[in-house]
């Protein structure tokens, strides 16, 4: 419960990619085919382990909708990182970057890492945008690329702690002021050299709560 | 508010001190103003202070000044020649000086909507010049006898006397011609005279105020009695200050006979020999004679009694300006008034020799003792309650036209420490304290605001905090792209909205709601708000806790207070949360409804904090119970206390959500 680090983050793009979806596996390992249009914004998190330390991770799953977009862009502020996530079955979500990302940046601190995120990837018979133009993309732009599976949970996890371990290197690096909650990173209350490292649970397998409550 | 305001004040007071020794100084300014009248006219509406005086007079003034340095010990002879170069100066500049005028009447009638009269005669004079005195004498007499609207008289009064009275000084300046003899100070007498006059009329036909004490009674009268709109009358002052100078311009190309001339002037001299015996007695007027420090102290006080508008303040110390001004006047006009009959055949003689072109006159000439008191008095007075006004104004308008950053600022002063922060550190402290992990598993199972957080109340409470940041940010601006009048009316309805918010503290009847009033209560009060939204899981909550309290089975004591804690945590946090989401829905929703929204918002906060109660008591009577036959009461009391301390706890985080949420109904107000 107790965590050295704990991250912000935030996930953006159009509606129906699987956000929320992404969340709830990330949280509570499970796939809800049906899930209810995000109101605003809601909320996850789970502890994580990076170079022994527990990191929790506090992730602002907001609603695509067009509707929402003036207030979820109020949200962007104090992020540490963003998952910018598209839906390899439908174009047009994926010609929607430029624009999630210029609002990204406009509306956050200028070192959030953001991760572009391919979703759907198990439906590869219907896929629209290949791998290599959301690589392609994401190396324009500097972000970290990754197709993932919400339903079967491929790279899921991954996507969120390699997020996270980009953070963390930032941190160790001095790019990120950790003491600037702007930032996006709270030092946890128990961070000290006698926190007890048994406390989190294996691999990233700690603490998991809330998430899936709509 | 009142604080700062005073404090203006007595900066202005200092001000004062400091400007009395270079009096002739800010005489200069006075007497300049009628060249920056455009800018003045335009300017009237805000209130900007207005600049000393234009290039082309300072230069004159230098001209003038350094040739006759050397008889500095009187400066009255400085000051009356700069006095006439001036008056050539306007003659010069005469035609646009009209049109300034003109521009400036009009505008009066767009803003006050008073003085349509007025604009009248502004534009009478400009078409037609040789009439200008006639219409202003006859308008001016009459409106004095009938009883008017004060705003009118003022102005046509103004406009009237003005050109009177500049008409007797033109005369008197060619006539004292040898002796150099106009003085600067004696013009500005006359400007003060036109105030003083005015607000005599205005005020109940007071004319007379001998002593101090008579001061100050009227301007309190004044300030009760100012019935019009306290931005207008200001506005007006400021106007009639510069408005007979301009007039003056006017006035030199004017033709008129002079028997013409003099029957008109008559009531006016009536009126000054009026003012004239009344002030009889009090023959030397000095600064001793008018307080003028009480003068303000009076002024700042009814300031700060007056708390609401910044405009007020400017209105009441432009008053006091005026009254303040009456004794002297009437002590000019008194001597004047003596000298005016003697002077009025040497008038034809002088008029030619100046080459002024022709002017109305049927009265001339002030004497070396008019120029000795009343100039010395009146223009010493005038300047201090000049620079005090614009010291004011200064102050209170630095990078701030109109004032609007200063009311903006009035009304967003609560910076508060963040609620979520709060929570945090509250959280934090007790996860400092605890030592073993087991201690602090078990700590933290009864610890409030570690289970709120664990029930993401503390996420969604920093969310809406967010929002409801932004949404401040989003009225501030909007405010700031308004004018003045807009800016009240708005801002009016904000407090409005902030009103209807104020939480009562009615706990009638809370005891007694049962499971299925709350369900209901809740159900009735969601449905004002125009928003698909449910409160339903709070009564979830308060279902489980019945239940958990109901069942047949009675765990121990701690148990019960760990679940009394666990309840309270999470009923919180889901209020949070339920006020989170109904912010967000109510930002996107189309058609706003400012008076339901806040209705429903501060029924269910009522709600809400009323249901924690209702928990804590449940779980303390039954706590309770068990303290009569259990070993360990002292425990039980102590976690009876900790679960009431909580409560309230959370009845106050629950009303600090719906204070967030206080900017996003006036957001949809806007």
């Amino acid at each position: 419960m107790s965590y050295a680090y704990l991250f912000k983050y935030i996930i953006i793009g159009d509606t129906g990619v699987g956000k929320s979806c992404l969340l709830l596996q990330f949280t509570d390992k499970r796939f809800q085919p049906v899930h209810d249009l995000t109101i605003g914004v809601e909320f996850g998190a789970r502890m994580i382990t990076i170079d022994g330390k527990p990191i929790k991770l506090q992730i602002w799953d907001t609603a695509g909708q067009e509707a929402f977009r003036s207030i979820t862009r109020s949200y962007y502020r104090g992020a540490a990182g963003a998952l910018l996530v598209y839906d390899i079955t439908r174009r047009e979500t994926f010609n929607h970057l430029t624009t999630w990302l210029e609002d990204a940046r406009q509306h956050s601190n200028s070192n959030m890492v953001i991760m572009l995120i391919g979703n759907k990837s198990d439906l590869d018979n219907r896929r629209e945008v290949r791998r290599e133009e959301g690589e392609a993309f994401a190396r324009e732009h500097g972000l970290v690329f990754m197709e993932t599976s919400a339903k079967t949970a491929i790279n899921v996890e991954d996507a969120f702690i390699n997020t996270a371990k980009v953070i963390y290197e930032k941190i160790q690096e001095g790019v990120f002021d950790i003491n600037n909650e702007a930032n996006g990173i709270k030092i946890g209350p128990q961070h000290s050299p006698t926190s007890p490292s048994g406390l989190t649970g294996t691999g990233g397998q700690g603490n998991t709560q809330g998430g899936g409550c709509c | 508010m009142a604080t700062s305001e005073s404090d203006d004040f007595e900066s202005a007071d200092e001000e004062m001190n400091h400007d009395i020794p270079i009096k002739r100084h800010t005489e200069m300014q006075q007497w300049s103003s009628p060249n920056t009248i455009g800018s003045e006219s335009d300017d009237d509406m805000e209130y900007v202070p207005r600049q000393p005086c234009t290039n082309v007079n300072l230069s004159r003034r230098k001209e003038k000044y350094c040739p006759t340095a050397d008889t500095s010990t009187n400066k009255k002879r400085v000051d009356t020649d700069i006095t006439i170069k001036d008056t050539y100066n306007y003659k010069k500049h005469e035609q646009s000086v009209i049109s300034v005028d003109e521009a400036c009447g009009k505008k009066d009638e767009n803003i006050t909507c008073i003085d349509s009269r007025k604009v009248g005669c502004a534009q009478a004079n400009t078409g037609d010049m040789d009439l200008k005195v006639e219409n202003n004498n006859n308008t001016t007499l009459d409106k004095t006898k009938v009883e008017k609207p004060p705003g009118k008289d003022i102005n046509m009064d103004l406009s009237s006397e003005a050109t009177v009275k500049l008409t007797e000084k033109e005369q008197s300046q060619r006539k004292e011609k040898k002796l150099g003899a106009k003085k600067l100070g004696t013009k500005v007498t006359l400007n003060s005279n036109f105030t003083t006059d005015i607000d005599n009329r205005n005020k109940r036909d007071i004319i007379i105020t001998e002593e101090d004490v008579c001061n100050k009674s009227s301007i309190k009268d004044e300030i009760t009695e100012s019935d019009m709109p306290e931005e207008l009358k200001s506005e007006k002052t400021f106007k009639e200050v510069f408005k007979p100078e301009g007039w003056e311009g006017l006035g030199d190309s004017i033709e008129l006979p002079d028997e013409l001339t003099e029957e008109k002037l008559q009531p006016v001299l009536k009126r000054l020999s009026l003012v004239g015996e009344e002030t009889s007695s009090s023959s030397g007027w000095g600064w001793g004679n008018w307080d003028v420090s009480s003068l303000i102290n009076t002024a700042s006080a009814g300031v700060s009694t007056l708390t609401s508008h910044v405009s007020q303040g400017f209105t009441l110390l432009e008053e006091s300006m005026a009254i303040s001004d009456e004794p002297k006047s009437t002590t000019n006009e008194e001597e004047e008034e003596n000298q005016i009959d003697d002077n009025k055949e040497e008038q034809a003689k002088e008029q030619s020799s100046f080459g002024f072109g022709n002017f109305i006159s049927s009265v001339s000439s002030i004497t070396k003792l008019v120029e000795s008191t009343g100039s010395k008095v009146m223009s010493g007075g005038l300047d201090t309650l000049e620079a005090i006004g614009k010291k004011t104004m200064e102050v209170l308008q630095e990078g701030d036209p109109g004032l609007k950053k200063k009311r903006a600022f009035f009304m967003n002063e609560t910076n508060k420490p963040n609620l979520s922060q709060i929570l945090r550190e509250a959280k934090e402290k007790a996860d400092n304290t605890e030592k073993t992990i087991e201690e602090r598993q078990k700590m933290r199972k009864i610890h409030f605001e570690s289970l709120v957080d664990d029930y993401q109340g503390l996420v969604h409470i920093e969310a809406l905090e967010m929002l409801s940041k932004q949404n401040n940010i989003k009225i501030q601006q909007y405010l700031s792209g308004l004018d003045s009048n807009e800016l009240n009316s708005v801002q009016k309805m904000l407090e409005e909205v902030e009103e209807l918010c104020e939480l009562g503290d009615d706990d009638e009847n809370s005891d007694e709601t049962d499971e299925k009033d709350l369900k209901y209560k809740l159900q009735e009060a969601c449905s004002d708000l125009g928003i698909n939204i449910t409160y339903e899981k709070l009564h979830e909550i308060y279902l489980d806790s019945k239940n958990y309290n109901t069942s047949a089975m009675t765990p121990n004591d701690q148990e019960i207070f760990e679940h009394a804690i666990s309840i309270l945590a999470q009923f919180t946090a889901f209020s949070i949360e339920r006020f989170h989401k109904t912010a967000e829905l109510l930002l996107i929703k189309e058609h706003r409804s400012t008076v339901n929204e806040t209705d429903s918002l501060v029924q269910l906060t009522n709600i809400l904090t009323n249901q924690i109660g209702i928990l804590a008591n449940i779980y303390c009577s039954a706590l309770d119970k068990l303290a009569e036959t259990s070993d360990k009461s002292d425990s039980i009391n102590a976690n009876i206390t900790t679960i009431f301390m909580e409560a309230s706890n959370a009845s106050s985080y629950i009303q600090d959500a719906f204070k967030l949420l206080i900017p996003i109904i006036q957001v949809g107000a806007i």
